[in-house]
């Protein structure tokens, strides 16, 4: 078991969480009992729980109906652990009667017979202390003690010794002696629990291995582990035990079994295991603490309830486990610390266990009906750009997860963030505006969080993460959201899918490689850390850090196959596969790190004694990789180790030390180069050459023949990526990021609770995908697509041109849309209709001063935006492109400039007969008594204002400062209105009624004139 | 407007002399062909005119003599505005009026059974195009077709015969060529275009006429 580096961290962020808890409800009831209690058992037939009070020397009774403490049972000494009969008419209880020489010791078993009144006690021979028991589904309970295992008839009061065949083990069951020092509880005394299947057909007992007997055939030779445990699987019907002997660093607490339905797994302490011993998975952040702590498994809902605290004084939360690899689902706050065995009703809607206080009664069934809070969204990303001027805004729900009304209020330290509102009651819908301007430096993605404050919610409400990213132009590739931990990246050379490794939900999601869509999630074992395709690409392995297995997935069917399971205490981080042999990196808990040798079609790992001429003994951060052929596997090691499994020689045929140590980026540079951070291993692990370095590398694969790399600065800034040729070192131009990659620092984070974080030093975070389209990075909010020629060539934008967009005149007005003509304006053509406009489009912005302008159209030759709706006389235009920045553009911006707009191809004007909706032309001409509606741009103020790039408003009608004059043939038409159009940005529309005595010709004048500027249209006009 | 009345009053003139003669008071109904005329663009060449319909009208006549008579009459004729080019073609709702004074010239005796005549006058058309316009007309790089109305003099000549049915009642078949100007504020030569000739209508006509004494 590992202890997590990040421990220290992990204070800070409870002290805060520790703060938040003692404002916030909790879920469920405690009974006190006025004393320890060692053990309890369910009478649901009598509406009763009963709890051993060791340290009192009674059974307490209580109700489960009004949680009351009935007239308690007075039993002999240190009542250790109880056992309910099938039929609820016995209970039996052992006493832990274990005192250390001179004090005599009294070993003995009470049969209480419930039905009956009656009480009987039985006798052990002296020394073999009885330590626990439990009924299977037969009327006999198997009772532990520290010398041998009985069969407890407690109709006939009679104890049957059995003998297991294989039980020559050297040292007997143990427990503490008494007395013990203060504080000392009842699971640190007597270091055993037993827990029965749901079937009844297997009872599993975790006990502590005593001192050596002597005896048996093992004789005591080998120093005993530091600590080590006896897991016992005994099945009732054929009285057959199966015997795991176990040493756990830390140990296995709490000192608790949970057994699944069938008996086939159990939890014992902070581990899952299987029949044949393996740990399917483990809490990542285990203390060890045998009193702290307890667990139930719900089989029927697939889900382990556990208090299992991951530092020392976390305040007391029931985890809700996904019971196939421990991914954590939810938290709640309960009111104390659970200590010992914990169970669930039958109809698994109420959970009891001992609790530091007593008992603790917890209506987990009811869970959806009482307070909780949570968050819809994981994650809010904010995107924008370095024009950005106007706020950001995103929606943030926040429920309860079981539909009712639960109080909240919202915190965050985010800058320039407002929460509107920042309280209120679920189900809510919150707005969050973000002012960039504190943001207008970064040009990567800065990050934050939202607290979720609830003082009635039970549950831990996970925070929101809360990104933000402003970039400029020139920086490429688009963000994709994803939350969590991505850790991995692989493209799958014969699908076109990519593959990301979420660590946090113990998730391989699986991308399709066009539409950048996640097609499947697939369940891994507990901490994720690597994959590795099979020789054939039909299989993906996935190297788990807290299960000791390596999870297979078929990657036609999307579907899991049987894991691989590796040898006892060891732990794959790292996979790859070669022509002949398929290597993990495993972590052990002896601490002698191995590479193991995977028998893929076995299913199962075996750790050579040595690595070719070398000492199989490798750091914990060791990461393997294929080359590209599959001819060798390299290995680089965080101390500075490298090593070269040559497939061929099937062993390790390089081993070099030239380093301090490693990390960075690593990746296979054709078969026989390999690359390490910024360094260059030949196959004989020579270091050849090193690249520039530009940050901290992040992410190394092969693009058509060359490597493709990036780096970061920090987190908040850009990344880089650059096309480079490994063989000469020649570099091609470095092109920015939107946001950083992902680098080991960035992944590692204080953690939350028991969701697991292996951080290898080691990255892997470029693909490029099989369709040959496009290059994922994994990066800060998720992962970024570069378009496969990322780096092609960009001229700097060069602006020929700026004219109004309505008739392309060079008059233009505050709050006109313009055309902004010229050359490598945009990369790519684009065009927005939403609202408001953006301020970057195709990654173009175009400043007027020190405004942004909302944009419509981007292409290579033209833009279209709007300009400032408050700006006029002469100012400076730039535009900023993937190719750079513009030479400013002097503009004379006049008080009003009315152009009309023209239709595109054959120019004509918008000016629209109301009877028909349609444009005058002479086909359409205008008559007496006509209304007009004109089209235009350029008419300036309007009131009530409306900010550039807002649709006007339909209420109130946005009328024009100044009303302009239009005369048709040199008669006054009387205006109806002036002003903005509703629905619409920056257009302006006048409408006008057409007197009886205007000319009538083919051609006559339609003139707007407004503030000394004038612009005049040919109409027809036909009269009766 | 100022056409139309000067027509009337030319009428009201003819008429006096005869109020103590022989009367005559009819009704005719139609269907008319108007020939085509030219229209030149730069793009080409259209056909433009009116479009084929039905006419009716009703007369009021007097026979001053035995083989000389004259007589007012108004006819209504639909009358679509169109224009064709190369198997293209538009159209747009219109009809006409037409108040002319005709005299006749009668070839045989009041009293026979079967009297031809040839008449020739002269009147008043109103065009008037009614259809919806567009912004967007096909062809309108020839002819413009225009909601409006426009006054036009027409010539009227023909001729044809009256069957005497009873001794008051006369039926009556004729065939008439209204001759106009082109209508140019409803078929608008298109800017560099032009439109030659003139309008010939062609109503062939047939009708009950009743003698009054």
């Amino acid at each position: 078991m590992r202890i997590p580096a990040g421990r220290i961290l992990m204070l800070g962020t409870w002290c805060a969480f520790v703060a938040q808890l003692a404002a916030a409800a909790s879920f469920g009831t405690v009974v006190p009992i006025g004393g320890h209690v060692a053990d309890v058992a369910l009478d649901e037939r009598r509406g009763l729980v009963y709890a051993a009070n060791f340290t009192a020397n009674r059974i307490e009774v209580i109700s489960t109906a009004d949680l009351t403490r009935r007239v308690p049972v007075a039993v002999a000494s240190q009542p250790g652990a109880l056992a309910l009969s099938r039929d609820a008419r016995f209970l039996v209880v052992t006493h832990f009667s274990k005192w250390a020489p001179p004090a005599s010791s009294n070993p003995a078993v009470t049969i209480l017979d419930l039905d009956g009144g009656g009480r009987r006690t039985l006798a052990f021979p002296a020394g073999e202390v009885p330590l626990t028991a439990a009924f299977g589904n037969s009327p006999r309970a198997l009772v532990a003690t520290t010398q041998a295992f009985y069969l407890l008839d407690p109709l006939e009061g009679t104890l049957s010794r059995i003998y297991p065949d294989f039980w020559d083990i050297p040292r007997p069951l143990g427990g503490r002696d008494l007395p013990v020092p203060i504080p000392t509880f009842p699971p640190e005394i007597v270091q055993a629990s037993a827990g029965v299947s749901s079937d009844g057909r297997f009872i599993w007992i975790l006990a502590k291995a005593g001192q050596s007997s002597g005896s048996g055939s093992g004789g005591g030779s080998t120093p005993p582990p530091p600590v080590q445990d006896y897991l016992l699987r005994f099945e009732v019907a054929t009285q057959e035990f199966l015997f795991i002997g176990v040493t756990a660093q830390p140990p296995l607490g709490p000192r608790v079994v949970s057994v699944n339905g069938d008996g086939s797994a159990v939890l014992a302490g902070w581990a899952i295991f299987n029949t044949r011993a393996v740990v399917l998975a483990q809490f990542p952040y285990a203390l060890g603490e045998l009193e702290v702590g307890g667990h139930v498994w719900d089989d029927s809902r697939g889900l382990i309830y556990a208090h299992a605290p991951a530092a020392t004084n976390e305040a007391p939360v029931l985890t809700v486990f996904e019971a196939d690899n421990l991914t954590v689902r939810e938290r709640i706050q309960i009111k104390e610390r659970l200590a010992g065995r914990a169970l669930l009703s039958a109809d698994r809607n109420t959970l009891y266990a001992a609790s530091d206080s007593g008992v603790m009664v917890i209506p987990i069934g009811s869970l959806g009906q009482a307070h909780r809070v949570v968050a819809a969204q994981e994650a809010v990303v904010f995107r924008g750009n370095s024009c950005q001027t106007r706020p950001l805004v995103q929606e943030l729900e926040i429920v309860n997860p079981g539909g009712g009304a639960t109080p909240f209020r919202l915190r965050t330290a985010a800058a320039g963030v407002r929460l509107q509102p920042d309280a209120g009651v679920t189900p809510a819908r919150i707005r969050i505006e973000l002012d960039p301007v504190p943001y207008q430096n970064r040009r990567g993605t800065a990050a934050a969080d939202i607290e979720i404050i609830s003082e009635q919610a039970v549950n831990v409400p996970p925070r929101v993460r809360l990104l933000v990213n402003l970039r400029d132009p020139d920086q490429r590739g688009e963000i994709f959201s994803v939350p969590g931990k991505l850790v991995d990246i692989l493209a799958d050379p014969v699908r076109d899918r990519f593959y990301v490794l979420r660590q946090d939900k113990n998730l391989v999601l699986v991308f399709d490689g066009s539409s950048l869509e996640q097609i499947a999630a697939l369940r891994t074992g507990n901490t994720p850390v690597q994959m590795a395709f099979t020789l054939d690409h039909r299989f993906l392995i996935v190297a788990n850090d807290n299960s000791q297995l390596a999870s297979v997935f078929d990657l036609e069917r999307l579907e899991p196959r049987q894991p691989i399971e590796f040898p006892s205490g060891h732990y794959p981080r790292s996979v790859a596969v070669s022509r002949r042999g398929v290597l993990a990196a495993v972590r052990s808990m002896d601490q002698r790190h191995t590479i193991d040798r995977i028998h893929f079609d076995a299913h199962y790992a075996t750790t050579p004694p040595t690595l070719g001429i070398y000492q199989n003994d490798i750091d914990a951060d060791t990461v393997l990789l294929p080359s590209t052929e599959r001819g060798y596997i390299f290995a680089a090691m965080s101390d500075g180790r490298v090593l070269l499994y040559d497939a061929d020689a099937d062993t390790f045929v390089a081993g070099r030390k030239d380093f301090e140590g490693l990390s960075g980026a690593v990746a296979a540079v054709g078969e026989t180069w390999f690359v390490v951070d910024n360094r260059l291993f030949n196959w004989s692990l020579v270091p050849q050459a090193e690249l520039d370095s530009g940050g901290v590398s992040s992410g190394f694969t092969l693009a058509d023949g060359w490597g493709v790399r990036t780096m970061a600065v920090a987190d908040d800034q850009p990344g880089l990526i650059q096309r480079v040729n490994p063989w000469t070192q020649e570099l091609r131009g470095s092109v920015r990021l939107a946001e950083a990659p992902v680098r080991a620092s960035t992944l590692a984070s204080p953690p939350a609770g028991q969701t697991g974080q292996t951080i290898l030093p080691f990255t892997r975070t470029l693909a490029a995908l099989s369709n040959r389209r496009w290059i994922v990075s994994l990066s800060r909010s998720g992962f970024l697509v570069l378009p496969w020629d990322f780096d092609a060539a960009a001229a700097p934008p060069v602006v020929s041109r700026v004219v109004n967009a309505a008739d392309q005149s060079a008059g233009v007005a505050p709050g006109g849309l313009i055309r902004i003509e010229g050359s490598s304006l945009a990369s790519v053509t684009a065009s927005s209709r939403q609202t408001p406009l953006p301020t970057t489009l195709g990654e173009v912005c175009v400043m007027v001063n020190d405004r942004a302008l909302p944009l419509w159209y981007v292409s290579p030759d033209l833009i279209q935006g709007q300009l400032p709706e408050n700006v006029t006389g002469p100012v400076r235009l730039t535009v900023r492109a993937p190719g750079g920045l513009s030479a400013p553009w002097d503009l004379q911006i006049l008080p009003a400039a009315p152009a009309v707009f023209r239709a595109a191809g054959d120019g004509t004007a918008t000016v629209l007969r109301a009877k028909n909706n349609e444009p005058v032309t002479l086909t359409n001409p205008v008559h007496p008594k006509d209304a007009l509606v004109i089209f235009a741009t350029g008419l300036g103020a309007v009131a009530p204002p409306v900010p550039a790039g807002e649709a006007a408003p339909a209420q109130p009608l946005s009328s024009v400062v100044l009303p302009p004059a239009v005369r048709l043939g040199g008669v006054d038409l009387p205006l109806i209105f002036a002003g903005l159009t509703p629905g619409q940005v920056g257009v302006y529309q006048i409408n006008a009624y057409v007197p009886d005595h205007v000319p009538e010709g083919m051609s006559v004048p339609l003139t707007v004139e407004q503030g000394g500027y004038s612009t005049t249209i040919p109409v027809r006009v036909v009269k009766p | 407007m100022r056409t139309l009345r000067l027509g009337l009053l030319g009428v009201a003139v003819a008429l006096a002399p005869a109020t103590a003669q022989v009367w005559e008071l009819g009704g005719l109904g139609s269907y008319g062909f108007a020939t085509g005329l030219e229209a030149k663009a730069p793009a080409g060449t259209a056909t433009t005119g009116f479009s084929p319909g039905y006419a009716w009208g009703a007369l009021a006549g007097h026979n001053p003599h035995r083989f000389v008579g004259g007589e007012i009459r108004y006819v209504f004729r639909r009358s679509d505005l169109r224009v064709e080019s190369a198997g293209q073609k538009v159209t747009m709702r219109g009809h006409a009026h037409l108040v002319h004074y005709d005299l006749l010239f009668h070839g045989a005796q009041p009293q026979a059974p079967a009297r031809p005549f040839v008449a020739v006058g002269g009147g008043a058309r109103m065009f008037r195009g009614t259809g919806l316009e567009r912004a967007v007309q096909p062809l309108s790089q020839f002819v413009l077709l225009t909601r409006t109305r426009q006054t036009l003099p027409v010539l009227s000549v023909g001729g044809g015969v009256k069957v005497q049915v009873s001794p008051r009642v006369n039926f009556r078949f004729e065939i008439r060529d209204y001759i106009s100007p082109s209508p140019d504020k409803l078929l608008t030569p298109a800017p560099g275009a032009e439109i030659r000739g003139w309008l010939h209508d062609i109503v062939p006509m047939a009708g009950l006429t009743l003698t009054l004494p």
